[in-house]
C-alpha cells in the first residue's frame, strides 16, 4: 500500500518538473523569438557608400577612366576605411575601371548572414568624353566589435 | 501520525525549493534579456556611424540618447560625463558605445568627417546626444 502510494509521488513530482520545465521552455523561447537577430545595418552601409561614389563620379569634371581607377583620390575614399569590409566595383559595360574586395560574396547574399550586404545601381556620366554607363556595386561586411577588440 | 505529516511537510518544502529554483531561474533570465546593454550598445553604436555615415561638414545633430543613458545608468556608469558612454574616435573612424562596466560595442564608419563638441543634454525632458559635424582634415587628429 506504502509503496504504490510512493510511486505516485514520484510521478506527481515528475509531472511537476515537467510543467516548471515546459513554462521555462516557453518563456526562454519567447524572449528569444520577440527580441529578434543583431541589429544588422550593412545593406544601409552599402547604399551611402554607393550614394557617396555616384554623387562623386557624376560631380567631378572632365572625368577619365584614369580617375575612375584613382577612386581613392578622385572620391576621397580610404583604402584603409575599405579594409575594413567595404567592398566596390565600377565596370562600364566593356570594362572594369576599379575593384576592391570579393565583389563575388555579394551574390551569396542570401546563403548566409556571413556574406557582405551589397548594392547595385547604374549612372551615367561623361567618361574620356564619350557619354558612358557605369555599373557600380558596394558592399559591406562591417562588424561591431567589443571595445577591448 | 507525527510521522505522516512530518512527511507531508517534508514533501511540501521539496516543492517549495523546486518552484522557487525555477522561478529564480526565469526571473535571473529576463532581467539579464532586459537589461541587454550590450544589445543597445550594439544599436548605438551602429546608428551613430550611420548618422556620421550620411552626414556632412557642418551638420549639428541632437539624438535622443534616453534609453541609453538609463541602462547606462542602472550599471553604474557615470552618465554626467558623455566620453563614458559615446566615444567619436576620429583617427580610427570609429564610434565606441559603452553603457556596462567592462562592456561597450565599436562600429566603424567611413565618412571623411568626425564628430565634435559633444556634449550630453540631460533631462530635458530625455536625454540627448548633441555634437558638430566637421571635416576629418578640420580636427586635430
Amino acid at each position: 500500500m506504502n509503496r504504490r502510494g510512493e510511486v505516485g509521488d514520484q510521478l506527481y513530482l515528475a509531472y511537476f518538473i515537467f510543467i516548471l520545465l515546459m513554462i521555462t521552455g516557453g518563456i526562454v523561447l519567447g524572449s528569444y523569438l520577440t527580441s529578434g537577430k543583431d541589429y544588422d545595418i550593412r545593406s544601409v552601409d552599402a547604399e551611402i557608400l554607393e550614394r557617396k561614389i555616384v554623387s562623386c563620379l557624376s560631380e567631378t569634371e572632365e572625368l577619365t577612366a584614369q580617375k575612375i581607377a584613382d577612386l581613392y583620390s578622385t572620391c576621397a575614399i580610404q583604402e584603409r576605411d575599405l579594409e575594413k569590409g567595404l567592398i566596390i566595383e565600377i565596370n562600364s559595360q566593356t570594362q572594369k575601371l576599379f575593384t576592391y574586395g570579393n565583389v563575388v560574396a555579394c551574390g551569396l547574399a542570401d546563403k548566409s548572414v556571413n556574406y557582405p550586404r551589397c548594392s547595385t545601381t547604374s549612372v551615367q556620366v561623361r567618361v574620356d568624353g564619350v557619354l558612358t554607363d557605369l555599373y557600380i556595386t558596394s558592399g559591406s561586411n562591417l562588424r561591431s566589435e567589443g571595445k577591448n577588440g | 501520525m507525527e510521522k505522516k505529516g512530518s512527511s507531508l511537510l517534508m514533501e511540501n518544502i521539496m516543492y517549495l525549493i523546486i518552484l522557487i529554483f525555477f522561478v529564480s531561474l526565469i526571473m535571473g533570465f529576463l532581467w539579464t534579456r532586459s537589461n541587454s546593454a550590450a544589445l543597445w550598445e550594439d544599436f548605438y553604436a551602429k546608428e551613430l556611424a550611420r548618422v556620421l555615415n550620411s552626414a556632412e561638414a557642418g551638420d549639428s545633430l541632437r539624438l535622443d540618447v534616453h534609453k541609453g543613458t538609463a541602462i547606462a545608468k542602472r550599471n553604474g556608469i557615470d552618465v554626467q560625463e558623455v566620453n563614458n558612454m559615446f566615444l567619436f574616435n576620429a583617427k580610427d573612424k570609429e564610434i565606441c558605445v559603452t553603457l556596462s562596466k567592462g562592456g561597450g560595442r565599436c562600429y566603424p564608419y567611413f565618412n571623411n568627417v568626425a564628430a565634435t563638441n559633444i556634449a550630453i543634454e540631460l533631462g530635458v525632458p530625455t536625454n540627448f546626444l548633441t555634437f558638430k559635424v566637421d571635416g576629418a582634415s578640420e580636427v586635430p587628429q
